[in-house]
Protein backbone atom coordinates (compact mmCIF):
# COMPACT_ATOMS: atom_id res chain seq x y z
CA UNK A 1 0.00 0.00 0.00
CA UNK A 2 1.23 3.38 -1.09
CA UNK A 3 2.19 5.98 2.33
CA UNK A 4 1.22 8.97 0.29
CA UNK A 5 2.26 10.96 3.34
CA UNK A 6 5.33 9.57 3.79
CA UNK A 7 5.73 10.05 0.00
CA UNK A 8 4.35 13.62 -0.10
CA UNK A 9 7.61 14.34 2.84
CA UNK A 10 10.01 12.52 1.18
CA UNK A 11 9.41 14.84 -1.39
CA UNK A 12 9.33 17.66 0.62
CA UNK A 13 12.67 17.43 1.70
CA UNK A 14 13.66 16.64 -2.07
CA UNK A 15 15.81 19.47 -2.77
CA UNK A 16 14.92 19.05 -6.45
CA UNK A 17 11.50 19.90 -5.18
CA UNK A 18 12.47 22.05 -2.28
CA UNK A 19 11.24 25.25 -3.55
CA UNK A 20 8.43 23.61 -5.35
CA UNK A 21 6.18 25.37 -2.41
CA UNK A 22 7.50 28.73 -4.07
CA UNK A 23 4.94 27.70 -7.03
CA UNK A 24 2.19 27.76 -4.31
CA UNK A 25 -0.08 30.72 -3.73
CA UNK A 26 0.93 32.51 -0.26
CA UNK A 27 -1.70 31.30 1.80
CA UNK A 28 -0.56 27.10 1.26
CA UNK A 29 2.83 28.34 1.54
CA UNK A 30 2.38 28.24 5.10
CA UNK A 31 1.21 24.53 4.99
CA UNK A 32 3.14 22.26 6.89
CA UNK A 33 2.68 18.25 6.73
CA UNK A 34 4.04 17.79 10.02
CA UNK A 35 2.01 20.32 11.69
CA UNK A 36 -1.49 19.04 10.28
CA UNK A 37 -4.28 17.64 12.66
CA UNK A 38 -7.18 17.43 12.48
CA UNK A 39 -10.18 17.68 15.58
CA UNK A 40 -11.90 14.62 14.93
CA UNK A 41 -14.06 15.36 17.46
CA UNK A 42 -15.38 18.99 16.32
CA UNK A 43 -15.37 17.69 12.75
CA UNK A 44 -16.48 13.98 12.72
CA UNK A 45 -18.35 13.96 15.91
CA UNK A 46 -19.53 10.50 14.75
CA UNK A 47 -16.19 8.72 14.70
CA UNK A 48 -16.00 9.06 18.60
CA UNK A 49 -17.31 6.08 20.09
CA UNK A 50 -17.48 6.16 24.00
CA UNK A 51 -16.17 2.83 25.66
CA UNK A 52 -19.58 1.41 26.54
CA UNK A 53 -20.67 1.55 22.90
CA UNK A 54 -17.99 -1.31 22.49
CA UNK A 55 -21.20 -3.07 24.17
CA UNK A 56 -23.22 -2.91 20.74
CA UNK A 57 -20.27 -2.34 18.35
CA UNK A 58 -20.97 -5.87 16.55
CA UNK A 59 -24.49 -5.19 15.78
CA UNK A 60 -25.32 -4.54 12.25
CA UNK A 61 -27.31 -1.33 10.67
CA UNK A 62 -30.58 -3.37 10.72
CA UNK A 63 -30.30 -3.24 14.29
CA UNK A 64 -30.06 0.28 14.80
CA UNK A 65 -33.54 0.74 16.87
CA UNK A 66 -31.68 -0.88 19.84
CA UNK A 67 -28.63 0.64 20.22
CA UNK A 68 -30.98 4.52 20.04
CA UNK A 69 -32.60 2.41 22.80
CA UNK A 70 -29.07 1.68 24.57
CA UNK A 71 -27.80 5.36 23.92
CA UNK A 72 -30.96 6.88 25.80
CA UNK A 73 -31.06 3.95 28.65
CA UNK A 74 -27.77 6.06 29.48
CA UNK A 75 -30.15 8.44 31.55
CA UNK A 76 -30.64 6.02 34.38
CA UNK A 77 -27.05 6.36 35.51
CA UNK A 78 -27.64 9.52 35.77
CA UNK A 79 -30.95 9.39 38.70
CA UNK A 80 -29.47 10.50 42.32
CA UNK A 81 -30.79 8.71 45.09
CA UNK A 82 -34.27 9.14 45.87
CA UNK A 83 -35.37 10.41 42.10
CA UNK A 84 -38.83 9.00 42.91
CA UNK A 85 -39.21 10.79 46.20
CA UNK A 86 -39.80 7.71 47.47
CA UNK A 87 -36.59 6.26 48.52
CA UNK A 88 -35.76 4.76 44.59
CA UNK A 89 -31.92 4.00 44.64
CA UNK A 90 -29.23 5.20 42.16
CA UNK A 91 -27.88 2.56 39.46
CA UNK A 92 -24.47 1.62 38.67
CA UNK A 93 -22.51 1.21 35.83
CA UNK A 94 -21.93 -2.04 36.08
CA UNK A 95 -25.69 -3.00 36.06
CA UNK A 96 -26.53 -1.29 32.94
CA UNK A 97 -23.97 -2.82 31.19
CA UNK A 98 -25.50 -6.60 32.63
CA UNK A 99 -28.62 -5.74 30.80
CA UNK A 100 -27.22 -3.78 27.80
CA UNK A 101 -25.17 -6.98 27.28
CA UNK A 102 -28.14 -9.31 27.92
CA UNK A 103 -30.05 -7.45 25.08
CA UNK A 104 -27.34 -7.10 22.62
CA UNK A 105 -25.82 -9.99 22.54
CA UNK A 106 -29.20 -12.19 22.41
CA UNK A 107 -30.76 -9.44 19.70
CA UNK A 108 -27.10 -10.22 17.59
CA UNK A 109 -27.38 -14.30 17.61
CA UNK A 110 -31.02 -13.40 16.87
CA UNK A 111 -30.29 -11.86 13.52
CA UNK A 112 -26.61 -13.48 12.63
CA UNK A 113 -28.66 -17.02 13.08
CA UNK A 114 -31.85 -16.58 11.88
CA UNK A 115 -32.18 -13.30 10.23
CA UNK A 116 -34.69 -12.46 12.79
CA UNK A 117 -35.29 -9.25 14.98
CA UNK A 118 -37.89 -8.00 17.32
CA UNK A 119 -39.03 -4.58 18.48
CA UNK A 120 -36.28 -2.63 20.79
CA UNK A 121 -37.59 -2.60 24.67
CA UNK A 122 -38.08 -0.18 27.15
CA UNK A 123 -35.39 -0.19 29.46
CA UNK A 124 -36.45 1.14 33.07
CA UNK A 125 -36.04 1.30 36.64
CA UNK A 126 -37.54 -1.47 38.57
CA UNK A 127 -38.66 -2.60 42.09
CA UNK A 128 -35.65 -1.76 44.48
CA UNK A 129 -32.13 -2.34 42.77
CA UNK A 130 -33.57 -3.78 39.31
CA UNK A 131 -33.79 -2.46 35.82
CA UNK A 132 -36.59 -3.60 34.16
CA UNK A 133 -36.43 -4.36 30.28
CA UNK A 134 -40.24 -4.50 28.78
CA UNK A 135 -41.33 -5.57 25.48
CA UNK A 136 -45.38 -4.34 24.62
CA UNK A 137 -45.99 -4.96 21.07
CA UNK A 138 -49.09 -5.41 19.78
CA UNK A 139 -48.08 -9.47 19.42
CA UNK A 140 -46.79 -10.16 22.93
CA UNK A 141 -45.73 -8.53 26.14
CA UNK A 142 -42.68 -9.08 27.88
CA UNK A 143 -41.28 -7.98 31.45
CA UNK A 144 -37.72 -8.75 32.16
CA UNK A 145 -36.56 -8.04 35.72
CA UNK A 146 -32.31 -7.96 36.11
CA UNK A 147 -31.05 -7.06 39.68
CA UNK A 148 -28.21 -5.43 40.22
CA UNK A 149 -26.56 -8.38 42.26
CA UNK A 150 -25.26 -11.07 39.38
CA UNK A 151 -25.89 -14.12 42.15
CA UNK A 152 -29.64 -13.02 41.74
CA UNK A 153 -31.64 -14.64 38.67
CA UNK A 154 -33.31 -12.37 36.49
CA UNK A 155 -37.01 -12.64 36.36
CA UNK A 156 -39.50 -12.77 33.13
CA UNK A 157 -43.07 -13.23 32.15
CA UNK A 158 -44.05 -12.87 29.00
CA UNK A 159 -47.36 -13.76 26.85
CA UNK A 160 -49.00 -13.31 23.46
CA UNK A 161 -52.30 -12.25 21.86
CA UNK A 162 -53.71 -15.78 21.92
CA UNK A 163 -53.13 -16.40 25.56
CA UNK A 164 -50.27 -18.66 25.27
CA UNK A 165 -47.47 -17.43 28.27
CA UNK A 166 -44.51 -17.88 29.78
CA UNK A 167 -42.36 -17.36 33.04
CA UNK A 168 -39.68 -17.89 34.95
CA UNK A 169 -35.93 -17.17 35.58
CA UNK A 170 -32.52 -16.67 33.96
CA UNK A 171 -29.07 -16.98 34.51
CA UNK A 172 -27.92 -14.28 32.51
CA UNK A 173 -24.23 -16.13 32.71
CA UNK A 174 -26.08 -18.60 30.63
CA UNK A 175 -27.30 -18.63 26.70
CA UNK A 176 -30.68 -17.35 27.08
CA UNK A 177 -31.23 -16.95 23.27
CA UNK A 178 -34.32 -19.47 23.57
CA UNK A 179 -36.76 -16.02 25.27
CA UNK A 180 -35.99 -14.16 21.96
CA UNK A 181 -36.76 -16.16 19.74
CA UNK A 182 -40.00 -16.95 21.38
CA UNK A 183 -40.51 -13.23 21.02
CA UNK A 184 -39.32 -13.12 17.31
CA UNK A 185 -41.72 -15.99 16.67
CA UNK A 186 -44.57 -13.77 17.98
CA UNK A 187 -43.96 -10.86 15.40
CA UNK B 1 -64.41 -11.36 58.70
CA UNK B 2 -65.92 -7.88 59.20
CA UNK B 3 -64.77 -5.82 62.31
CA UNK B 4 -62.56 -9.25 63.14
CA UNK B 5 -59.40 -6.75 63.85
CA UNK B 6 -59.10 -3.31 64.56
CA UNK B 7 -55.98 -1.75 63.12
CA UNK B 8 -55.08 2.16 63.53
CA UNK B 9 -58.27 2.38 65.41
CA UNK B 10 -60.56 1.17 62.38
CA UNK B 11 -62.10 -2.38 61.77
CA UNK B 12 -60.53 -4.88 59.40
CA UNK B 13 -63.17 -5.05 56.39
CA UNK B 14 -63.28 -7.09 53.32
CA UNK B 15 -63.11 -5.81 50.32
CA UNK B 16 -65.81 -6.63 47.59
CA UNK B 17 -64.60 -7.67 43.70
CA UNK B 18 -66.73 -4.81 42.68
CA UNK B 19 -64.99 -1.81 44.35
CA UNK B 20 -61.90 0.16 43.46
CA UNK B 21 -58.51 0.74 44.87
CA UNK B 22 -57.12 4.32 43.95
CA UNK B 23 -53.20 3.74 43.56
CA UNK B 24 -50.81 6.78 43.75
CA UNK B 25 -48.24 7.13 40.78
CA UNK B 26 -45.33 9.61 40.83
CA UNK B 27 -44.60 11.17 37.67
CA UNK B 28 -41.08 9.74 37.83
CA UNK B 29 -42.60 6.15 37.20
CA UNK B 30 -44.72 7.31 33.90
CA UNK B 31 -43.33 7.37 30.80
CA UNK B 32 -45.50 8.73 27.37
CA UNK B 33 -48.46 9.15 29.28
CA UNK B 34 -48.05 5.54 30.59
CA UNK B 35 -46.90 4.15 34.08
CA UNK B 36 -43.73 1.70 34.01
CA UNK B 37 -44.47 -1.42 35.69
CA UNK B 38 -42.54 0.10 38.69
CA UNK B 39 -45.60 1.89 39.52
CA UNK B 40 -46.65 -1.22 40.96
CA UNK B 41 -43.40 -1.72 43.33
CA UNK B 42 -44.41 -3.58 46.73
CA UNK B 43 -42.69 -2.03 49.69
CA UNK B 44 -43.28 -1.69 53.35
CA UNK B 45 -45.82 -5.13 53.47
CA UNK B 46 -47.36 -4.11 49.76
CA UNK B 47 -48.58 -1.82 47.39
CA UNK B 48 -50.55 1.03 49.16
CA UNK B 49 -53.70 2.19 47.89
CA UNK B 50 -56.66 3.14 49.24
CA UNK B 51 -60.21 1.74 48.80
CA UNK B 52 -63.16 3.34 47.30
CA UNK B 53 -65.81 3.07 50.22
CA UNK B 54 -63.98 5.42 51.97
CA UNK B 55 -61.68 7.12 49.32
CA UNK B 56 -61.84 8.54 46.20
CA UNK B 57 -59.07 9.59 43.36
CA UNK B 58 -58.87 13.38 44.82
CA UNK B 59 -58.05 12.53 48.16
CA UNK B 60 -55.60 9.85 47.33
CA UNK B 61 -53.62 12.32 45.32
CA UNK B 62 -53.65 14.76 47.95
CA UNK B 63 -52.61 12.40 50.58
CA UNK B 64 -49.10 12.59 49.49
CA UNK B 65 -48.89 15.70 51.24
CA UNK B 66 -49.04 13.84 54.37
CA UNK B 67 -46.11 11.87 54.04
CA UNK B 68 -43.10 14.23 54.99
CA UNK B 69 -40.00 13.68 52.51
CA UNK B 70 -37.29 11.79 54.12
CA UNK B 71 -34.64 13.53 52.17
CA UNK B 72 -36.12 17.54 52.25
CA UNK B 73 -38.19 16.87 55.74
CA UNK B 74 -40.69 18.71 53.80
CA UNK B 75 -44.60 17.08 52.66
CA UNK B 76 -44.28 15.63 49.00
CA UNK B 77 -46.49 17.48 46.51
CA UNK B 78 -49.77 16.31 45.25
CA UNK B 79 -48.92 18.06 42.02
CA UNK B 80 -46.20 15.25 41.33
CA UNK B 81 -48.79 12.19 40.98
CA UNK B 82 -51.86 10.89 39.10
CA UNK B 83 -53.65 7.92 40.39
CA UNK B 84 -55.02 4.84 39.14
CA UNK B 85 -57.76 3.05 39.36
CA UNK B 86 -58.32 -1.07 39.41
CA UNK B 87 -61.09 -3.22 40.13
CA UNK B 88 -60.40 -5.17 42.80
CA UNK B 89 -62.47 -8.00 41.33
CA UNK B 90 -59.29 -7.90 38.64
CA UNK B 91 -56.57 -7.32 40.91
CA UNK B 92 -57.41 -10.21 42.72
CA UNK B 93 -57.24 -12.42 39.41
CA UNK B 94 -53.81 -12.10 39.10
CA UNK B 95 -52.06 -15.15 40.23
CA UNK B 96 -50.37 -14.86 44.10
CA UNK B 97 -51.76 -11.64 44.40
CA UNK B 98 -53.85 -10.23 47.27
CA UNK B 99 -56.12 -7.42 48.37
CA UNK B 100 -55.90 -6.83 52.46
CA UNK B 101 -57.78 -3.85 54.23
CA UNK B 102 -54.88 -2.40 56.32
CA UNK B 103 -56.67 0.83 57.55
CA UNK B 104 -54.51 3.72 59.59
CA UNK B 105 -55.07 6.29 62.11
CA UNK B 106 -55.23 8.64 59.47
CA UNK B 107 -56.15 6.85 56.65
CA UNK B 108 -59.63 4.22 56.96
CA UNK B 109 -59.01 3.29 53.13
CA UNK B 110 -55.64 2.33 53.47
CA UNK B 111 -55.34 -1.22 51.76
CA UNK B 112 -52.15 -3.50 51.04
CA UNK B 113 -51.92 -5.28 47.39
CA UNK B 114 -49.33 -7.91 48.17
CA UNK B 115 -47.35 -10.10 45.51
CA UNK B 116 -47.34 -7.12 43.10
CA UNK B 117 -43.47 -7.04 42.65
CA UNK B 118 -43.60 -10.06 40.53
CA UNK B 119 -42.97 -9.46 36.43
CA UNK B 120 -46.48 -11.44 35.91
CA UNK B 121 -48.35 -9.18 38.27
CA UNK B 122 -46.56 -5.92 37.05
CA UNK B 123 -47.84 -6.60 33.54
CA UNK B 124 -51.27 -7.91 34.44
CA UNK B 125 -51.55 -4.69 36.96
CA UNK B 126 -50.18 -2.46 34.15
CA UNK B 127 -53.26 -4.04 31.75
CA UNK B 128 -56.42 -3.41 34.05
CA UNK B 129 -55.38 0.08 36.01
CA UNK B 130 -56.44 3.07 34.12
CA UNK B 131 -55.51 6.73 35.22
CA UNK B 132 -58.30 8.57 37.44
CA UNK B 133 -56.02 11.68 37.50
CA UNK B 134 -53.47 11.45 34.40
CA UNK B 135 -50.11 13.25 35.05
Amino acid sequence: MKNIRAEFLAEKSDPRVASSQDWLRKPYQRFDANKWTINVGQHFPELIAEEYQLLWASLPYQLCHFTEVFESSRALLELEDDWDGNGGQSFTEDHWRLVIRFIADNVAWLWQRRGMTIEAPEISPGPGQTIDVHWQTTAFEMLVNIPADVAQPAQFYGDDAVGHDLKGKLDLSRDNFWLFLWMATKT
Amino acid sequence: MDGDQDVGGWPVEDIPNADTLFLRVHHANVRNGRPIPRAYNEHEGGMSTNWSRYADAELTRQQAALIVHAVTGRPKNPANYGVLHFGVGAVREIEDVEVIHTPRIENRAHTDVTGTNSPEARVKLGRIGDWAIPI
